[in-house]
């Protein structure tokens, strides 16, 4: 089945095309205006829809433009070259700031540059989608001429089967862009903080991962023997690393390990030696809840805590402000 | 160190035998899953049974070699032939560029990977500990004692099987510091037969990358992928033994349809907790129904995945560890869930599925539905052929699984809806099986009639 299209309709088609580079670029503005102020202003505030822009783009690209004039040529000629510069400048951009923000601080960049850094990826993709479609190559050879088009779209059969095909390649186009966008920083970030660490101890990677804990379970292990039993808080806030047994016994096996979970008075096992120091952890959500374990004054034949020389008396007392915010091990 | 150089020649001997000589990459793939899948199984029965002994477990490796090798000299595997591309976006320059661009990404990812010792959570407290502790004690049946002065914890050490754990004590066992290694090989072993797969229904060479890459960067799974959890085994053999099984229907070589069961086994021995080999059920049996031949061998199949989903639950009875078996609590939550029925209860779970799955998968959902809608279109018009239907019937079986384990669950859990993070890396599967789904689709002839 064919259907008839007037040579009126076959020029505005062939017209089409030339808003291709017109959108792209508007994208591409508005991604670079989004960097200044935050991702996502346009869509919050004024409902301006990037990915829809995106999308018409695209679709605009299918139908390659004819009779383009010596103006716009040179349009298309500026545009590709300043995506082309664009795309290598966000590029550098945005590996120099992942390096500067990593040996800084969170917020580093924004705070001096006054930037999102992270959305430079958005600009560095879009330019590279553009630069690869607006390419001869791209075109060529999946596209095909303007005859060949008008061809197919005078084909029912034919335009049913790619318009179906059509459907399926913007979604599957979004999806490589959404994981380009948000593995690109993880990988990167993941590779600086690496590169930083390579070399270095077991003891330094684990304290990179895992922080102060990693160094109380150190302490734990240096001031306790092999076949002491030790008695650590509940596993609820604010104590839920140290009140994790399983996560505790990775690093302490073969101690033994006693939940605080357990009531005193329901404790049947052998008999404790040591006691963890806890103050807990600050996180939101948590207000009214109260800080330090144990909860009961302790007599102690020696008192560690982490970081300091304690030379107190030996006797916990909960509450003490010399136990406030610390962490440490009691021997009993 | 001799037991992994057993373990690697099993493998290979055993891809020898299922795969043939069609690709030496594809052996190699296999290889992997194959030799740590028996040597995993050994060392569990062991462990049942005696204190863990090196000795035997490298002797039973041996007489598993020597069985294979036996089986390949009487039956030689010619393999199947890779079918010519039916070429749509034929571009040898973009097979160069993304081929540059994956091996790029290999090597900051293999950077990654290996510079850093096992440290997250699970990785460290179950599996890794496992295999220590089994290093240092030779026994499991101690294992269900450690948590005595924890009741909330009691059951942790047996909540999955020993698979992952077995990779770390076969590292450890070899010599090998950083177990992390062999996660890696997993991830390109599994990226491997993804692409062979792609390529052998038909699709072009270049595309078969691309939706390789976008399985790669795909945000979840590269997270998963790069750390030492029991998910990207658990992909490695579940996709693994989904492709196998594909292959058997297509070119009915009865070596694809085993080497399938024992991969569905080894991803059962991987993850338990969700029965996603249903799924895979489900596609034998519409096959079955389509074909209604290979009765005996379809029987066997199941038979050899469910004697690897009751092998866990029975360890518990057999070694009888003084916490409740979990799995028979399932089969009592099954019920409860029956005799509680609610449409409220069932809202709920849909809500909860809509925000923690369907919203969080994105362009990727919405990719799967425009599928379903194409497919369906051809499907009217007779297009394409009912092949393309096992595809659909998989995904949409996992689905279900997912909704109604979590109805189920729902009941005898509080936090049920608590744990979107949980389910989200239990679905990982959906990303390899929806892109691959879409790309044969669009980019291949080969459900065409």
């Amino acid at each position: 089945m064919k259907i008839k299209i007037s040579k009126r309709s076959k020029r505005w088609l062939g017209s089409l095309g030339r808003f291709f580079p017109c959108a792209w670029v508007l994208v591409l503005l508005f991604l670079i205006v989004e960097l200044f102020i935050y991702p996502g202003v346009f869509s919050i505030n004024s409902f301006v829809p990037i990915i829809g822009l995106f999308l018409l783009g695209f679709i605009f690209y299918l139908f390659p433009a004819t009779r383009i004039g010596k103006l716009e040529k040179l349009f298309i000629q500026i545009t590709k070259r300043f995506t082309v510069v664009l795309f290598l400048i966000t590029l550098l951009s945005y590996f120099y700031f992942t390096y500067a923000e990593s040996i800084n601080y969170p917020n580093y960049v924004f705070t001096y540059f006054h930037l999102h850094f992270r959305h430079l990826l958005y600009i560095n993709v879009a330019s590279a989608v553009y630069l690869v479609f607006s390419s001869r190559e791209v075109a060529k050879s999946s596209i095909g001429s303007y005859k060949d088009h008008v061809r197919k779209i005078e084909n029912v059969a034919i335009v049913r089967r790619e318009f179906a095909l059509l459907i399926l390649f913007i979604p599957l186009l979004l999806v490589g862009y959404r994981n380009i966008v948000e593995t690109t920083p993880k990988l990167i970030e993941e590779a600086i903080l690496t590169y930083q660490y390579f070399g270095k101890s077991y003891d330094e990677k684990m304290r990179a991962r895992w922080g102060e804990f990693y160094d109380y379970m150190l302490l734990i292990k240096e001031n306790t023997p092999e076949d002491a039993v030790v008695y650590h808080p509940p596993q609820v806030k604010p104590w839920e690393f140290e009140g994790n047994q399983v996560l505790l016994r990775y690093f302490l096996y073969p101690r033994a390990l006693v939940s605080g979970s357990i009531a005193a008075s329901d404790y049947e096992g052998p008999e404790i030696t040591h006691i963890l120091i806890v103050w807990g952890r600050r996180s939101p959500g948590i207000e009214g809840l109260e800080f330090g374990w144990p909860k009961e004054e302790v007599e102690a034949s020696r008192i560690v805590i982490m970081g300091e020389d304690y030379q107190g008396p030996h006797v916990y007392i909960p509450g003490d402000d010399v136990f406030k915010e610390k962490r440490g091990l009691i021997e009993l | 160190m001799m037991t992994l150089l057993l373990t690697v020649l099993l493998g290979f001997i055993g891809a020898q035998y299922f795969v043939g000589n069609d690709d030496k990459y594809e052996k190699a793939a296999v290889a992997v899953g194959l030799g740590v899948g028996f040597f995993s199984i050994l060392v569990s029965i062991n462990l049942l049974l005696v204190p863990l002994n090196i000795f035997m477990i490298n002797f039973l490796l041996l007489f598993l070699i020597i069985t294979f090798g036996l089986m390949h000299v009487f039956n030689k595997n010619k393999g199947m032939k890779h079918h010519k591309d039916k070429f749509y976006l034929k571009d040898p320059v973009a097979f160069r560029y993304l081929k540059y661009f994956l091996f790029i990404l290999f090597i900051i990812f293999v950077f990654i990977i290996l510079s850093w010792p096992v440290h997250a959570w699970d990785a460290l407290t179950l599996h890794d500990f496992r295999a220590k502790y089994f290093l240092d004690t030779n026994s499991l049946s101690e294992l269900g004692d450690l948590n005595f002065f924890d009741k909330n914890r009691e059951s942790y050490y047996f909540s999955y099987p020993l698979l992952t754990t077995n990779i770390n004590l076969l590292s450890y066992v070899a010599g090998i510091d950083n177990p992390k290694i062999f996660y890696f090989v997993f991830v390109i072993s599994f990226l491997y037969l993804f692409y062979k797969f792609l390529l052998r229904y038909r699709v072009d060479k270049s595309v078969a990358l691309l939706i390789v890459i976008l399985t790669f960067t795909y945000p979840a799974l590269y997270g998963i992928l790069r750390i030492a959890y029991s998910n990207s085994i658990y992909i490695y053999y579940f996709i693994g033994a989904f492709i196998f099984l594909m292959y058997w229907i297509d070119k009915r070589l009865h070596e694809n349809l085993y080497l399938s069961a024992l991969f569905l086994a080894f991803a059962i021995q991987t993850r338990f907790t969700e029965p996603l080999f249903i799924a895979i059920f489900v596609v034998l049996i519409a096959s079955l129904y389509l074909t209604r031949k290979d009765y005996l061998k379809t029987f066997i199949y199941s038979l050899i995945a469910t004697a690897s989903y009751v092998f866990w639950p029975y360890v518990h009875s057999f070694l009888k560890l003084s916490f409740p078996n979990k799995k028979l609590s399932y089969i009592q939550n099954i019920l409860l869930g029956i005799e509680r029925f609610s449409f409220k209860r069932a809202i709920e779970v849909i809500v909860f599925f809509t925000k923690s799955l369907f919203v969080s998968f994105g362009f990727l959902f919405m990719l799967l539905l425009l599928t379903f809608l194409v497919h369906y279109y051809y499907l009217k018009k007779k297009k394409i052929s009912l092949q393309s239907l096992y595809f659909p019937a998989m995904i949409i079986s996992i689905i279900l699984i997912f909704f109604v384990g979590t109805y189920l669950l729902s009941f005898s859990f509080d936090r049920w809806n608590k744990i979107p993070k949980s389910l989200q890396r239990a679905a990982l599967p959906l990303v390899p099986l929806t892109l691959s789904y879409s790309g044969i689709l669009i980019f291949s002839d080969k459900w065409n009639k």
